[in-house]
């Protein structure tokens, strides 16, 4: 077989391997792709669980942060009361 | 040689059968030349006598023929041109000048090539084969002829490319191709036979009986030849009537079958003297003249012999003159004439040596030729073998630009492929990237805020275990002492009650903390259990609580939605107990379109918003009314009362 033959043969059989990893690599996005878009809904998914969590735990932030300015404010009211009672008491000596 | 005279005779037989009276045509043409005026006219006449004159005088078929040419330059027309130089070529070759006869016909074909006549181009390439032929360039009068047959099948004339084949055929067997003549041959009798024309087929039958000859195999072409002689016969064709018998009577005399070649000869004796053949007829009498000297007529083969010599001599016919003289001296040894039989054997071996060395020359220029058609074929071969070398290294060659161009082509779309996957895997990372980091990040706020909630949720039960210990430590010392100073039990009785307010609210907040969402059905329930602890608390003020049946059961709200909504009706109820002195509060939930309508009415003393500054309580609920993005309306007029809008 002359040389010229073989090389023939050898970028036929070439194109054979070539064209093989090419349907591979073909093969392969497509997996690759459909893991992707599986992958990316998952994380979504998770996503927006979380973004409603957060939202839920943003309206109790504020309602506890709310209730503890209020309660902030009435424990002082109340303090204060209890003060003036206190120096009613003392002011009076009559219990 | 014999056999180059035999297949000569064929060759001229398929032009042949052309018998008419030519001096009769001759005079009535010129006569009409003579009355004629116009050149075109005078063209075809003097070639029309041109051609009439090969038959009967060629010196005066040459002068036509120029005279037509002449006219027919004057008229300038291509066709009458053409037709000139054909003619004059057709004379040309009567005339044996084969090869000014080859130009001619070469000058006419470009004028038929210019006029497009096709036609008159296969007749002129058959002309230059029949001239070729006569000059035994025998390759060339194949190609020649081979043109004609191509043309004249091109116009669908199948007669005439038929005849040509015929031809061919002869002229392969002069050049020893047997084969291919008895190919060419088969075409030509099927042909014939098929068509029914005798005359052309008695000439093939001629030809092939001198291919069959050639071949040795004297049997068949006894029958062919025996074939030629019956259709010959049928159709008249005289001159092949003569050949046959002729080659019949040669076949029989190298068979030894002297009477019958006699017989044989006589009859082709008698054709050709009728037809006026005068150089066959020689040669016939010759042959007739040994027949009888065999047969031991000597008288009569003697006078025969000597009524043929000068014919001979005259035509240079030095193989027959060395038969005739071999006889002669034959005859003239038997009559014991010394002197005669001496003169003879003179001529006899001067004719033998001149035979014999134009046969050496003959046979030296033939080894010449096969030795240079061999070598020129071998140069041919080599030639082929290196072209075909050639076209398999450029089919090699082709195949590997082929293949090689296709692999760049898959390596290319290889490389996208992997571009493009690898493209899409940085795409995938980058987005699960960016989800991720962003899952992350509100996974470690919501864990922040779940911290705060849970520090939130501590610092709530606290405050609510310490004011609830507040409001028992109260209660302790107003029951407990049996205190007197009203004063102080009043300031007492108000911080205890402050307290227990600010527990419900706290109560009311983490009521809210503890649900995600809040269902009407909850918030309803609360608004409910308000308007009834207001009513006890204030019993000279008269609750309603209005509800439309078309609200839905499923409306949900946000924790601070529901809870804002809560503490503006609260405020509102609030504010119509406290400062409007109001005999009637109405608390109405409807459906405005899409939306939900909270409204409190009362029938208190009112107020002038132009002129009131709002207070804290207003403010408030103005704030959280666009917290939750609800539209708020506060509509009053003094000692009308006053109606607070909400619409979520």
């Amino acid at each position: 077989m002359s040389f010229n033959i073989l090389f023939i043969c050898a970028i036929y059989f070439m194109i054979a391997l070539v064209l093989l990893w090419a349907l591979k690599v073909f093969m392969s996005t497509i997996n690759t792709e459909k893991r992707f878009i599986k992958n990316i809904a998952l994380l979504q998914e998770k996503l927006s669980h979380e973004t409603a969590n957060l939202k839920l735990n943003n309206d109790q932030v504020q309602l506890s942060d709310a209730v503890t300015k209020t309660l902030v404010f009435r424990i002082f009211d109340i303090t204060r009361e209890l003060l003036l009672i206190q120096k009613l008491i003392f002011s009076s000596k009559e219990i | 040689m014999k056999l180059r005279l035999l297949s000569a005779l064929t060759i001229l037989l398929c032009f042949s059968g052309f018998s008419q009276d030519f001096n009769g045509l001759i005079n009535t043409t010129k006569a009409k030349l003579n009355e004629e005026n116009k050149i075109s006219k005078k063209a075809k006449l003097t070639a029309d006598l041109a051609w009439y004159y090969c038959y009967v005088n060629v010196d005066s078929a040459l002068v036509y023929g120029n005279k037509s040419l002449d006219f027919s330059k004057q008229t300038k027309n291509d066709t009458l041109i053409g037709q000139s130089l054909n003619d004059l070529s057709t004379v040309y070759y009567v005339r044996g000048e084969y090869p000014t006869a080859i130009d001619f016909a070469q000058k006419s074909l470009k004028y038929r090539v210019k006029t497009n006549d096709t036609a008159g181009i296969a007749s002129l390439y058959n002309k230059m084969g029949n001239n070729y032929n006569k000059t035994n360039v025998l390759d060339s009068t194949i190609y020649y002829y081979v043109k004609a047959k191509d043309y004249y099948y091109e116009i669908n004339d199948s007669l005439s490319s038929i005849k040509i084949e015929s031809n061919i055929a002869a002229t392969y067997f002069l050049s020893g191709n047997i084969k291919k003549a008895l190919e060419y041959l088969e075409v030509s009798v099927d042909y014939f036979k098929k068509k029914d024309l005798k005359l052309e087929l008695s000439n093939a039958y001629i030809t092939e009986g001198n291919i069959l000859l050639a071949k040795k195999d004297t049997i068949n072409a006894i029958k062919a030849y025996e074939e030629a002689v019956v259709i010959a016969e049928s159709v008249n064709n005289n001159v092949g009537l003569a050949s046959a018998l002729n080659n019949l009577s040669t076949i029989y005399n190298g068979l030894n079958d002297v009477e019958k070649s006699t017989k044989y000869i006589k009859r082709a004796i008698e054709i050709r003297e009728s037809i006026g053949a005068s150089g066959d007829l020689e040669s016939a009498k010759l042959t007739l003249a040994i027949n009888n000297f065999t047969l031991g007529n000597i008288k009569e083969a003697k006078s025969g012999l000597l009524k043929v010599k000068p014919f001979l001599i005259k035509t240079n016919a030095n193989e027959k003159l060395q038969n005739l003289y071999e006889t002669l001296m034959l005859i003239y040894a038997y009559e014991r004439n010394t002197d005669s039989l001496s003169y003879y054997s003179r001529q006899f071996k001067l004719t033998l040596n001149k035979n014999v060395g134009e046969s050496n020359l003959k046979f030296s220029q033939e080894i010449e030729t096969k030795y240079e058609t061999e070598k020129k074929e071998k140069e041919i071969l080599v030639q082929r073998a290196d072209l075909a070398e050639k076209e398999l290294h450029i089919n090699q060659k082709n195949t590997q630009i082929i293949g090689l161009v296709i692999l760049a082509l898959v390596l290319s779309a290889l490389g996208y492929l992997l571009y493009n996957q690898q493209k899409l895997k940085n795409n995938q990372l980058k987005k699960e990237g960016e989800l991720r980091e962003a899952l992350v990040k509100i996974e470690t706020q919501n864990k922040l805020q779940d911290q705060r909630l849970r520090i939130s949720r501590d610092l709530h039960d606290n405050i609510g275990a310490q004011l609830t210990f507040i409001i028992s430590s109260i209660d302790n010392l107003q029951y407990g002492f049996n205190l007197k100073n009203e004063k102080l039990t009043n300031k007492l009785s108000s911080i205890s009650s402050f307290t227990k307010e600010t527990i419900y609210e706290l109560r009311d907040t983490i009521w809210a903390m503890n649900k995600s969402e809040i269902v009407w059905e909850d918030l309803q329930v609360r608004i409910s259990n308000f308007i009834d602890k207001a009513n006890h608390s204030a019993n000279a003020v008269n609750f309603q609580f209005v509800m439309e049946e078309g609200l839905e059961k499923e409306l949900k709200f946000t924790s601070v939605k529901g809870m804002n909504i809560y503490r503006i009706i609260q405020e509102a109820i609030n504010n119509a107990i406290k400062y409007a002195e109001a005999s009637e509060v109405i608390v109405t939930i409807n459906k405005l379109n899409d939306l939900v309508c909270f409204k409190v009415e009362d029938n208190g003393k009112g107020f002038n918003i132009k002129d009131v500054e709002q207070g804290n309580g207003l403010n408030n609920m103005q704030k959280r009314a666009d917290e939750i993005n609800a539209d708020f309306k506060i509509i009053s007029e003094e000692n009308k009362g006053t109606t607070i809008t909400l619409k979520v």
